[in-house]
């Protein structure tokens, strides 16, 4: 039954991202994978949320949630009948050379997958934090008639205020499977960890054509310490997953023609991301604060039906985390300074952020061996490919990089202004922070790298019949 | 675009190809040299299986250990507790609010009636390999 578990959340997600998503254009197989590996994170999201009504209801038993994501699978595919592919393109079939970039990346794919079920095999329950948070919550909630121990202000130092995408996610898992076995948490993080890296790939061949697809996969697969994160079962690949999803539907705008399932499909993430860590949150409020931003000249009839479509997609996420955080969870003020006299002093502190910027460049180092760095290869692919100065120009690229890079400074505030030991959080939650930007970083790395087959640009009629010319270029 | 330029990508695209793969391998090999159950998470499940018969599921239970909470060793011992033993909810004995029941979780041979005097408990059960159960003086066994 943890098979179908899984089934179900692919099988779910991607009908939702089919029918909802049906105005994406580009090579098929990147269609299809950005629908399957977005869809599947935001149905692990509201499959998490649907179980979380059936323990409200206290019916979160196997047949009744079986009946139930059985209904809502019928309902997707009565969505989606009549729903074809809009995409007639096979690929770049005219890129010599392509094939070594596929097998390159099916080949790091593979060796992470391995080394994936090394780290599992030898620590089946994960990491610290996933024996001690994540894991340790999907249990209580998913032992019937306790579940509300789940955010107990009783539980000893395990954070019963994060929210609960993950171990609501884990507990469906563990209720399809009759016990809490250790598959069900692996087989999520593999699941979160490839769909990110799918995402990744699609994404980018979306936006810049196959060749870049490839090369960003590969360049996100480099990173040891992202890699390292994954079976480590925590919540922050998850999030990564989010991040990117966000801002690859926002980036995806200005490659169709009609935005408002993007807006949805942009929305729907970051609210999901809420609901996964509170850095959801600020990640929610830089991609808000940037859009609001970039998009200000528009008429307020035209910005008020985008924040409708965005609201309307970030409803689920933002609505699970809200009601969570006002009606359940302990209230906990860890990381906030006490007083503004106190809040001061820190930010004008300035070894602190000698110290911050030290722990970065270390954590840098940890991302791989130097002769394989992934900002070694980014850097190669810059140098060989050069900038597309247009994509700095796009309003909604300049909406992504402005929300990446409030998020990051959002980051540094926190360690800036945190009452705790600071070398302490920064040793125990720099890589996670990392790794939960990453797949973001490589997206918008390679969305502005100048890529010789652009197999997606803005979807007029003109435009697609020139979107064949250059795609030989790498050949 | 001239043939610099496309060779300067082509040379770009199959460098990093080629690195990444290396990568990949590197990872492999640093994932095969793990350490098997680094915490001891996985080994605590038999240490802590039979006390799940004893105590009541939804119970609040007083946790009490040689070992430091404020280490790294005395905090795994404790969590490894906790996730075993959910849905209960492990305290630190003593703890601010009363507690029926007392998990014991001991590194080394421990006094035991020293440990129940001192905290005015009673001794329920002693599971081996220093796991027991103690409920406080004076309430009533199950």
């Amino acid at each position: 039954m943890t098979a179908v578990a899984f089934i179900v959340v692919g099988v779910a997600g991607w009908l939702l991202a089919r029918r909802g998503l049906a105005s994406l254009d580009g090579p098929r197989w990147a269609v299809v994978g950005f629908q399957v590996c977005l869809g599947a994170g935001i149905a692990a999201g509201l499959l998490g949320l649907l179980y979380f009504a059936l323990l409200a209801a206290g019916k979160a038993t196997r047949p009744a949630l079986a009946t139930a994501e059985g209904a809502l699978m019928a309902v997707l595919g009565a969505w989606n009948v009549g729903q074809r592919l809009r995409s007639r393109q096979r690929g770049d079939r005219g890129l010599n050379g392509t094939w070594l970039l596929a097998a390159a990346l099916t080949a790091a794919v593979a060796l992470s997958v391995a080394g994936f079920f090394e780290i599992s095999r030898r620590n089946p329950e994960g990491d610290w934090d996933a024996w001690a948070i994540w894991n340790l919550r999907a249990r209580l909630l998913a032992s019937g008639e306790y579940w509300a121990h789940a955010w107990s202000p009783l539980l000893h130092r395990t954070h019963p205020e994060y929210p609960l995408m993950l171990p609501l996610f884990v507990a469906r898992g563990w209720t399809y499977a009759a016990a809490p076995t250790t598959s069900v948490p692996i087989a999520t993080a593999l699941l979160f960890q490839l769909a990110a890296i799918g995402l990744v790939v699609s994404a980018v061949a979306l936006l810049r054509g196959t060749v870049a697809g490839l090369l960003a996969g590969i360049v996100m697969v480099a990173n040891q310490s992202y890699l390292l994160q994954g079976p480590a079962q925590y919540a922050d690949v998850p999030l990564s997953l989010f991040v990117l999803g966000a801002l690859a539907s926002a980036l995806l705008r200005s490659h169709v023609t009609e935005s408002r399932a993007l807006l949805v499909a942009s929305g729907l993430p970051a609210g999901l991301g809420c609901w996964t860590k509170d850095e959801g949150v600020a990640f929610f409020a830089s991609l808000v604060t940037a859009l609001a931003l970039t998009e200000r000249r528009a008429g307020w009839r035209e910005a008020a039906g985008r924040w409708r479509w965005f609201g309307t997609g970030a409803a689920p996420g933002l609505a699970a985390w809200l009601g969570f955080k006002l009606m359940l969870a302990p209230v906990v003020t860890t990381l906030a300074p006490r007083s503004v006299t106190e809040a001061a002093a820190r930010l004008t502190d300035g070894d602190r952020y000698l110290v911050i910027a030290t722990a970065w460049l270390q954590d840098l180092a940890n991302w791989g061996s130097w002769w394989a760095h992934p900002i070694l290869l980014a850097v190669i692919l810059a140098a060989g490919f050069g900038w597309d100065r247009a994509a700095f120009a796009q309003r909604e690229f300049r909406a992504a990089t402005l929300a990446f890079a409030l998020l990051l400074a959002a980051y540094a505030a926190v360690y800036l202004l945190t009452p705790m030991d600071l070398s302490w959080q920064l040793r125990t939650s720099l890589p996670r922070l990392c790794a939960q930007v990453w797949p973001a970083a490589v997206l918008l790395f390679m969305a502005a790298l100048r890529v010789p087959a652009q197999a997606a640009r803005r979807t007029t009629a003109g435009e697609r019949h020139a979107r064949g010319r250059g795609r030989n270029d790498l050949a | 675009m001239g043939e610099a330029a496309r060779f300067r990508m082509v040379a770009a695209a199959v460098s990093v190809a080629f690195l990444a793969v290396a990568a990949a391998l590197n990872y492999y090999e640093i994932a095969s040299q793990s350490v098997p159950d680094r915490y001891g998470i996985g080994a605590q499940q038999q240490r802590f299986h039979p006390v799940a018969s004893v105590l009541p599921p939804g119970a609040v239970v007083g946790y009490i250990s040689d070992l430091s909470p404020d280490d790294a060793r005395g905090s795994a011992a404790f969590f490894a507790a906790q996730y075993h033993l959910a849905p209960r909810i492990l305290v630190p004995f003593p703890a601010e609010r009363p507690v029926d029941w007392v998990l014991g979780n001991f590194s080394r041979p421990t006094d035991l009636d020293d440990v129940s005097r001192r905290h005015h408990l009673v001794l329920v059960r002693d599971f081996g390999r220093g796991v027991m159960i103690f409920r406080r003086a004076g309430t009533s066994s199950r």
